[in-house]
Order: structure tokens, then C-alpha cells, then sequence
């Protein structure tokens, strides 16, 4: 009776967040397709939308731009937020809780409130621009590189550094050569979810970016107030597949990474 | 005597203002197989550490061929180190595992995959190369990572500990392998144990070291069959060890009894260390032995009875093919032979090591 009610629940949830969360995006994904610029009319099956899209040049630049800020961001981010990861870990307790706690503060804190103060900081020095965006995109995406990072140098095996130097590598060989690859999965995981947190953020971009400079998301937002095209539709569509996509490459890592330990666990007993 | 390979001189270390290493002193020759042995923290390996370049010593100088090479860093060094932890490159496979030192020297492709394959046939374990490291046993594991040390034709190997982690079967079986590797490569051999039947199957010197203080050195049997102080009797091996007086060369007051011994060269009435292996002590009728007790524990071990003996305040400890009864009163006999005598400590050092005992 009460299995049945659990099972009965649990595809009661599942419903609604299909209702609730998906099928808005599906419809988007619909509309992406439909012949017409009715919002409730389906015209025919079309892919002009996307073929509009490639032909908008400020759409085509926004989405340069975009991949740019996020590739670049994500890239730097991972540089400096694995050296961050290497140097916390080595700290005393104290300064590493320390670190960690100041490390998890932009994360929790309000985008509105980074974004202003990022603004406000950096207009000091240089005028608003890409390179604002920039700095400000790697500001927010060294705390989820770290992250991502730490639990990796936790682990990280410092006899292998030694068997190197041992073996006739220099210090510089012997860390990138051996301890790095050690690192590899957690930096690659970083650099995704900086990669994506780039491309979804709006909010302190917004404030950022100075007069010129667009991203998708803030060019989406200056379109909507002149009326939603459909181009949008098929623009938001692609952007949906491109993170749903990412979002599969990072889930499957960590899998691929449990299989092998399974499997250390495994040799144990032999 | 061959030549001396590596010279350690006054090597001083401490760590946070505790004393590992203490002036010590110690010449390694070419081709031997030395083991420095040891309870955990005399500083064996710190030792080890400081000859493989990990760890620099506050004093004192190592010479490796008669050259000074105390500061140089352990990739300029020909020793070569195999971890207690074995510490194989995880994103490699076996081969390439072996094949990284000779890499870092730029060696031929086929001089590497030469290499390889003899190595790999050193330590049976050919068939593996292509596996990933971490799909192996730690036997395995630790076959490669000798294999990977030996490939590079060093002139001195250094073992931490490399068998600890290995179930008693595997590690008799190993301790036959290091033996067999090491006569086939015919190189210096420094290996670090806290098991005493570990040094004493395999090695050619025994270092037997406490509180940062080389203790004793010598062969297998001289270590076990002439311990110098209560310490090394104590490690190596279980003893009794009582207090006694000298009388006069070859006799020893043990208990109030005399007891004929083979010891000379003591003052008369000297009081001294009385060493007696349990395996050497013998039961036997009541008033027939040197002196009588009474039987208050016996264990069976396998190979050999282990049974207390009760004699005055002190408990004998007597190891026998043949039991005797609990609570039976039994003599005890002992070869003159089977006696050592050692000088009562002295010095302040081996006060310390008094203590401990």
C-alpha cells in the first residue's frame, strides 16, 4: 500500500516538473520551428528561423563574443584557480578554512550586488568594455574552478612527485608531467562549469559590459523590449542544446572516473 | 673489503626541534645488501631520505663515490629510491611507467623498448605491459616500481619499506625475489624494514639503529647471536635479559647461582647484561638445571611451545618442541655457549636506550 503510494508520488513529481520546467522549453523548441509569427498558430514545419539567425550579424557577433568571453574567462580562470586550489591546500587549517570560506562568498553572494560592485571597482581603472567583462567573468568563475579543483589536490599523491624527481625529472617536469595529469579530471569539470556559468550569467555582464559590447544573453534582453522575434526562439534553442550537451560531457566524466576506482577497490583481494 | 660506494659523515637531522639523526656515521661497500632496521621513528628512513636527496641534512656530508653530493637534488643523483607506497604513475600504463627515466634521457626507441623488456622479465612480469597501473595487485604494483627503478642501471637501490604493505605470504615470496634481483643486477642494495626476520633472511649488513644512533652493525648472526646491548637482544629476536655479576672470566652469578659461561674480558664482580635466547633454554627435572621454576603459561605456536617460567621474580621465557605441564615445577638448563654477556650502559646515549628496553 505504502510502495504503491511512494511510486504513485514520485510519478506525480516527475510529472509536474515535466509540466512545469520542460514543457516550456519544449514549446520553446516548437515554436523555434514553426512557420509563422504566430505565437499560437502552427504554420508548417520550418528551419528559416535559424537560417534568419545566421544572416543577423549583431546575433552573429553577440554569439562571437559570448564564446570568446567564455573560452577566455573559463581558460584563465582554470590557470588561476588551480594554482589557487595547489596553494590553499597546502595551508594550515585555520588560513584554509579561511580561504575556503572567502572562496565560497562570491558564489553564494547576490549576482546583483557582484556585478555592481564589480562595475563600480573596475570603472576605476579602465573604461567598461570586453576586458571589464572579462575580469569580471574570471572574478566569478575562480571559486567553482577551485571547487572543482580541490578535492583532486586533496588526493593528489605526493610520493609520485618524488618517484619523478627520483627517477631524474626537474621540479617543473615532475609537476606537470605527473601531478597535473592527477588534477585532470577535477580541471576539466572546472573549466566547463566556469566555461557554462560564463555563458549563462546576465545579470553582472549587464552591468559590466559598457555601451557596444554584447553577450547573448544582455543582446537577447535589448531584443525583447523591442518584441520577441522568432529568431530568439531558435537562438535560445541552440544555446539549450549547446549547454544540455555539456551539461552530458560533465556528468559522464565523473562516472567514467567511479569505474575505475571500483576497480582499484576490486584488486584488493587478489 | 670492496670499496666504499657511499660514506655518510656526522649526519645530523632534526624535524620541528625533535632529533632524528644524531652525528651518525656509516660507509655502505659496493654491491652490498645493507638493511637498516629499526622501530618506527629511529630515523631509518629519514636516513634513507637524506641518501636519495629528499631531505637535506643539517650537518654533516654524504659521498657517493667519493664525491660530495649533499646538495644536489635527487634527479642528479645515481640511486635510484622504490617507495613504500610504490607510487606508480596512475595515467600510465606499465610500460611507459618503466620507460620514464630513460625517456628523461632521451635513450633510443628501441634501446628504451630493450630496456623495458628486460626489466619486465626481471621481475616476472612480462605480458603486463600494456595494463594500467592501477589494475594491478600491490605485489604486482610493487614488481613495476623495482622495475622501473632497476631499468635505469643505478648504482645503489633504496628500498623504504617496499614489502610492508604485503600479506606474510607474498612478502617471503618477494624477500626470495629482492634476493634474486639483486644477485642479477649485482648492485648496492640499502633497504629499510622494521621486521627483524626481514633483515635477517636477506641481508649481507644489518644496521640496527635507535634514537637516531647506529646500535649495533654487523651480519645476520653476529647481530642475533652477539647483540652488544640490551636494546639490539631486545629487537632482534626475543630474549631474557637479566642482571648478573661477573665473577671471573667464563663464570656468571645469575639469580644468586653460578653459571659457567664463555665470556672474558670483564672486571671481576662486574655487574652485567645477561643475555639468554628462549630457544636456548631447556626444561628438565627438578634440581637438575641451573636453576628451578615453576611453569605458569604455556602456548602453542605451531613450529614451537612458548612457555613462561617462574623462577624467584623474574619469568623466563623458554620456547620448546615439548610442552610442559602448567603449575609443574621444572629445572632449567642452559649451554655455557648460549650466554652473552654485555656491559651494563654507560653513557648517556645508551642510558636512553636503557630506558626504553
Amino acid at each position: 500500500m505504502v510502495e504503491k503510494l511512494k511510486s504513485l508520488l514520485s510519478r506525480f513529481y516527475i510529472l509536474i516538473i515535466i509540466l512545469f520546467l520542460y514543457s516550456p522549453i519544449a514549446v520553446l523548441i516548437i515554436l523555434s520551428f514553426n512557420d509563422s509569427r504566430s505565437r499560437v498558430v502552427w504554420g508548417g514545419f520550418t528551419i528559416r528561423w535559424y537560417a534568419a539567425l545566421l544572416h543577423n550579424s549583431q546575433i552573429r557577433v553577440a554569439l562571437g563574443t559570448t564564446f570568446l568571453l567564455a573560452f577566455l574567462s573559463a581558460f584563465i580562470s582554470l590557470v588561476i584557480g588551480t594554482a589557487a586550489a595547489l596553494g590553499i591546500a597546502s595551508m594550515k587549517k585555520r588560513s584554509h578554512k579561511l580561504m575556503m570560506m572567502i572562496t565560497n562568498i562570491p558564489m553564494l553572494n547576490a549576482d546583483i550586488v557582484t556585478g555592481i560592485a564589480l562595475m563600480l571597482w573596475i570603472i576605476q581603472f579602465m573604461p567598461l568594455g570586453f576586458g571589464s567583462v572579462l575580469i569580471a567573468h574570471i572574478t566569478f568563475n575562480i571559486p567553482y574552478v577551485i571547487l572543482a579543483v580541490m578535492p583532486k589536490v586533496k588526493t593528489m599523491n605526493i610520493s609520485i612527485y618524488n618517484a619523478g624527481r627520483d627517477l631524474g625529472a626537474g621540479p617543473l617536469r615532475a609537476f606537470f608531467e605527473l601531478m597535473l595529469p592527477q588534477l585532470s579530471g577535477g580541471m576539466i569539470s572546472g573549466f566547463f562549469m566556469a566555461f557554462t556559468m560564463s555563458m549563462d550569467d546576465f545579470v553582472i555582464t549587464y552591468f559590466t559590459k559598457g555601451a557596444g559590447v554584447n553577450t547573448l544573453s544582455t543582446m537577447i534582453y535589448g531584443e525583447i523590449k523591442k518584441g520577441i522575434k522568432p529568431e530568439i526562439y531558435a537562438l535560445s534553442t541552440m544555446i539549450f542544446v549547446l549547454v544540455l550537451v555539456i551539461l552530458m560531457i560533465m556528468n559522464n566524466m565523473p562516472a567514467k572516473e567511479k569505474r575505475k576506482g571500483e576497480e582499484e577497490r576490486g584488486n584488493v583481494y587478489d | 673489503m670492496g670499496d666504499t660506494i657511499l660514506e655518510l659523515k656526522n649526519i645530523s637531522k632534526s624535524f620541528d626541534g625533535k632529533k632524528i639523526l644524531d652525528d651518525l656515521c656509516l660507509n655502505i661497500e659496493k654491491n652490498e645488501f645493507v638493511t637498516l632496521l629499526g622501530p618506527s621513528g629511529c630515523g631509518k628512513s629519514t636516513l634513507l631520505r637524506i641518501i636519495g636527496g629528499f631531505v637535506k641534512p643539517d650537518h654533516g656530508q654524504v659521498y657517493f663515490e667519493g664525491g660530495d653530493i649533499t646538495s644536489l637534488p635527487p634527479e642528479r643523483r645515481q640511486v635510484h629510491t622504490v617507495f613504500q607506497k610504490y607510487s606508480l604513475f596512475p595515467h600510465m600504463n606499465v610500460a611507459d611507467n618503466v620507460a620514464f627515466g630513460l625517456k628523461l634521457k632521451k635513450k633510443s626507441r628501441d634501446y628504451i623498448a630493450e630496456k623495458v623488456r628486460y626489466a619486465m622479465r626481471l621481475v616476472n612480469m612480462e605480458g603486463y605491459e600494456e595494463r594500467m597501473t592501477t589494475s594491478l595487485s600491490g605485489g604486482q604494483q610493487q614488481r613495476i616500481a623495482i622495475a622501473r627503478a632497476i631499468v635505469n642501471e643505478p648504482k645503489m637501490l633504496l628500498l623504504d619499506e617496499p614489502l610492508g604493505a604485503l600479506d606474510l605470504k607474498l612478502r617471503h615470496e618477494m624477500q626470495r625475489e629482492l634476493m634474486r634481483i639483486k644477485q642479477e643486477v649485482g648492485i648496492t642494495f640499502v633497504y629499510v624494514t622494521h621486521d627483524q626476520e626481514e633483515a635477517l633472511t636477506m641481508s649481507d649488513r644489518i644496521v640496527v639503529m635507535n634514537q637516531g644512533i647506529i646500535q649495533q652493525m654487523g651480519t645476520s648472526k653476529s647481530i642475533y647471536d652477539e647483540p652488544q646491548n640490551a636494546f639490539v637482544a631486545d629487537f632482534i629476536g626475543d630474549s631474557n635479559i637479566i642482571n648478573g655479576i661477573m665473577i671471573r672470566d667464563r663464570l656468571v652469578m645469575i639469580h644468586g647461582v653460578e653459571v659457567e659461561c664463555v665470556d672474558e674480558g670483564f672486571d671481576p664482580n662486574e655487574a652485567v647484561d645477561v643475555v639468554i635466547r628462549p630457544e636456548d633454554l631447556v626444561i628438565g627435572k627438578k634440581d637438575s638445571g641451573f636453576t628451578n621454576g615453576i611453569v605458569t603459561n604455556l602456548i602453542y605456536k605451531g613450529a614451537y611451545y612458548d612457555i613462561s617460567v617462574a623462577a624467584g621474580d623474574y619469568e623466563w621465557s623458554v620456547q620448546s618442541n615439548v610442552p610442559a605441564a602448567v603449575n609443574s615445577e621444572v629445572g632449567l638448563f642452559i649451554d655455557p655457549e648460549n650466554i652473552q654477556i654485555m656491559k651494563k650502559p654507560r653513557s648517556s646515549d645508551e642510558e636512553v636506550i636503557d630506558k626504553l628496553g
